[in-house]
């Protein structure tokens, strides 16, 4: 195969991979993963189910978008630095591509046509209505006890009172390390004296 | 210049949007809507319908548009680059750390705080957008002086999106629906 005679051609390989992936997958990053996985894992046999399930462990992990979380693990996993580079470089371009491509034909700042605001005013509520399945996906996962719904409640308030959104989740993540910290606290506190 | 600010502003919505690229939304609606208005809310919802219709990562297509409007090509790689980078250094630092103390109580607190963080964006981001699709007027000013007089929903609009909720529970893909979106849009456009 011309993708093993060596290592640049490998990248090239990597990087063409994602770029295609990027350039006909719509819907996001949750839809790519198992495209990811019918490439890599059934096709050219380069990974084994178990990375797929690590990516998407890792996914869930650390911030940042899941698609881009994708392309840097499985490039990083394939070809080391510079292949998760190759990946990330893949997703970047086909944004590059596709934009500049729908940037000739639609001017989103000055949309004049009457037809074309009803057309958008449209598609926009078919977004809300992602959201709204998206919000009950997420509410499902990570609504669990009384707490998180209190949290989330705070929160809100905060969003409605006119917090800084980075303020806000940077908040929000101390807040679940002081509830685990006193959770932990708690627990061990009951364990000590039921020893003694 | 301009490049390098929005380098750094894309940088910043890249290592706070926790959970997936939805989360960028309600970041991007306060620095570029709020602050500073470059876009109005419907010309913002408008690009963000159209980078969730394009191929690809919503994150990365929608700081690339933001990038191509505000000053050409070069502008758009800075912002793409942006919001890909702080993956680069999470990858490679925090995830060692955060395997190693997985049961750890400050490792459990920060997944179960970025939980609480993705709902609250999201939920931003529903409100957001259903203030500028299904709305007459933003419900916050009609909550305000409540006026019963006037109907306040866009019957057609809160119509499609009930529509599409039902689709995404039949496993519909979401380039079906919105296509699906426009056409109606279209019609309705002629009545």
């Amino acid at each position: 195969m011309w993708y093993q005679k060596n290592k640049l051609f490998f990248l090239l390989f990597i990087f063409f991979n994602f770029l295609k992936i990027s350039l006909f997958v719509v819907g996001g990053g949750i839809v790519m993963i198992p495209i990811i996985q019918s490439i890599f894992v059934r096709k050219y046999k380069m990974l084994q189910d178990e990375d797929i399930m690590d990516m998407i462990a890792m996914t869930q992990t650390i911030p940042g978008s899941v698609a881009i979380n994708c392309a840097v693990f499985i490039g990083g996993r394939l070809g080391g630095f510079w292949g998760s580079i190759a990946a990330s470089f893949g997703v970047v371009c086909a944004s590059l591509l596709l934009i500049g491509g729908v940037i000739c034909f639609v001017d989103v700042l000055n949309i004049e046509n009457q037809r074309m605001l009803i057309t958008f005013s449209y598609i926009r509520a078919c977004v809300t209505g992602v959201f709204v399945y998206l919000v009950m996906k997420i509410a499902k996962s990570s609504i669990k006890a009384l707490v998180d719904f209190g949290a989330v409640c705070i929160l809100l308030l905060g969003v409605a009172v006119g917090v800084p959104l980075g303020i806000l989740i940077v908040s929000s993540i101390a807040m679940g390390m002081l509830y685990t910290f006193f959770g932990d606290w708690k627990k061990n506190r009951v364990a000590d004296t039921k020893i003694s | 210049m301009v490049n390098l600010v929005l380098f750094w502003q894309f940088f910043k919505f890249g290592v706070l949007c926790f959970g997936g690229g939805h989360m960028i939304i309600p970041l991007l609606h306060a620095e570029f809507v709020e602050k500073t208005a470059f876009f109005t809310p419907e010309e913002f919802g408008n690009l963000l319908a159209i980078s969730q219709m394009t191929p690809g990562a919503v994150s990365v297509n929608s700081a690339t548009y933001v990038g191509y409007l505000k000053n050409g090509l070069s502008a758009a790689i800075f912002a793409s680059v942006g919001v890909v980078f702080p993956t680069f250094i999470l990858a490679s630092v925090a995830l060692n750390f955060f395997k190693k103390h997985k049961d750890s109580w400050y490792v459990k607190g920060f997944y179960r705080g970025a939980k609480w963080a993705s709902l609250v964006m999201i939920l931003y981001a529903l409100f957001l957008f259903a203030n500028i699709s299904i709305f007459k007027q933003p419900i916050q000013e009609w909550f305000q002086n409540a006026d019963f007089s006037k109907p306040l929903l866009n019957i057609g609009q809160f119509f499609v999106m009930l529509l599409s909720v039902l689709l995404y529970f039949y496993r519909v893909p979401m380039i079906a629906m919105l296509v699906l979106a426009a056409l109606i849009g279209f019609g309705v456009s002629f009545i």
